[in-house]
């Protein structure tokens, strides 16, 4: 009877504990967070590396069938694109020319931070990286890879290290367009907490969208430079009931594969 | 308390492993929690008597906390939770006579 009553006072003690300290934890979870990621991050970052090249090696293990199938599918995409640099080639030597004769000065640079993963959350579309206020980086700067694909913005900094918000985070949204000088498509895209798709809504109903087109950032949400690009429309859905329409986005953005990432802390 | 210090330690690391190396091999573009799956298989087959499988859910939900983005005590609670689920459902509705006898 005793034995019970002491096991009982001990588990309310243990519970009232508990809540105590997850109470006050919160309250300096920034410093929690940061001692823990600084004792952390020189194992981590071998991990990360390691993750990397083994997901790498097995991925090309399982898909030694579709190699073949694969190779042929980009040569045709590169030969289509070299047909478009050509094509784009000269509209940029045209576009210098009037720009010059008006005096317009371009303004598509950016200052960069160059910075590493280092951590993923499991459960949410979020990352860690290894650069924070410190390096100069602050809330809601945009995150890209070495080829200005987006993956996210900054939501939330420590004095080394800064977590990223995922373009395919539930929380994540964003004004963006269609790539394409004949299609002026706005709508906006919304993380669906899938790391391979996100959902690109709110495009009115008339308008012609297909599957394969390009879409990147419109510039209209103010945090994002515009251009940046943010995956290919895979699937298109029209509903006769709703204004809008939707289409499914394959993002660009493999998070295995991003060795380097760009903070882009201002435009030059 | 030796045991205490080596499951924390375990833990720790665990939590590590998955967060930066586990993250990688996502299937249909999620990756499964071993964490949790491991808080779940111990409490599953921890003695009935034995109520470590508490300590164990609780260092590693707080882990789990401090290396993701929600507030402290999220994972803490959950895993809490489901030990105290998987106990009373193994105490009162499951007889299994090999872990009866030992």
């Amino acid at each position: 009877m005793l034995n019970t009553k002491h096991k009982n006072r001990n588990k309310i003690i243990f519970v009232i504990l508990a809540i105590l300290i997850i109470t006050f934890s919160n309250f300096v979870q920034k410093q929690i967070r940061e001692f823990f990621y600084f004792i952390s991050s020189p194992i981590q970052k071998p991990l990360w590396r390691a993750g990397d090249r083994a997901s790498d090696f097995l991925w090309s293990f399982f898909n030694t069938k579709n190699l073949k199938q694969e190779k042929e599918r980009l040569e045709n995409e590169n030969q289509n694109l070299i047909f478009k640099i050509s094509a784009l080639q000269e509209i940029k030597k045209e576009n210098e020319t009037l720009r010059q004769a008006l005096g317009i000065k371009l303004q598509e640079n950016f200052n960069l931070e160059i910075s590493q993963i280092i951590n993923k959350d499991v459960s949410a579309g979020f990352i860690l990286i290894d650069k924070g206020l410190l390096s100069g980086i602050s809330k809601d700067m945009p995150i890209i890879t070495g080829q200005n694909v987006l993956i996210g913005k900054i939501s939330q900094v420590y004095d080394n290290f800064s977590e990223v918000m995922l373009v395919s985070n539930h929380k994540s949204v964003f004004d963006a367009k269609i790539s394409s000088p004949d299609n002026d498509v706005t709508g906006i895209i919304r993380g669906q907490g899938s790391y391979s798709y996100a959902l690109y809504d709110l495009i009115p109903r008339g308008t012609e969208i297909s599957t394969g087109e390009t879409i990147i950032t419109s510039g209209l949400g103010g945090f994002l430079p515009k251009g940046l690009i943010i995956g290919k429309i895979k699937e298109v859905r029209k509903s006769d009931v709703d204004p809008f329409q939707q289409a499914k986005v394959e993002l660009f953005f493999n998070i295995s594969s991003a060795d380097n990432i760009f903070v882009i802390k201002s435009l030059k | 308390m030796i045991k205490f210090i080596l499951i924390t330690i375990f833990f720790y690391f665990l939590t590590l492993f998955q967060t930066s190396f586990l993250v990688h091999f996502a299937v249909f573009g999620r990756t499964l929690n071993f964490v949790a799956f491991a808080v779940i298989l111990w409490n599953i087959f921890e003695r009935k008597e034995n109520s470590r499988g508490f300590y164990v859910a609780g260092m590693a939900g707080l882990f789990l906390d401090i290396f993701s983005t929600g507030f402290i005590g999220a994972n803490f609670a959950t895993l809490i939770i489901v030990s105290a689920l998987i106990k009373f459902l193994l105490k009162r509705y499951v007889k299994i006579p090999f872990f009866e006898e030992s």
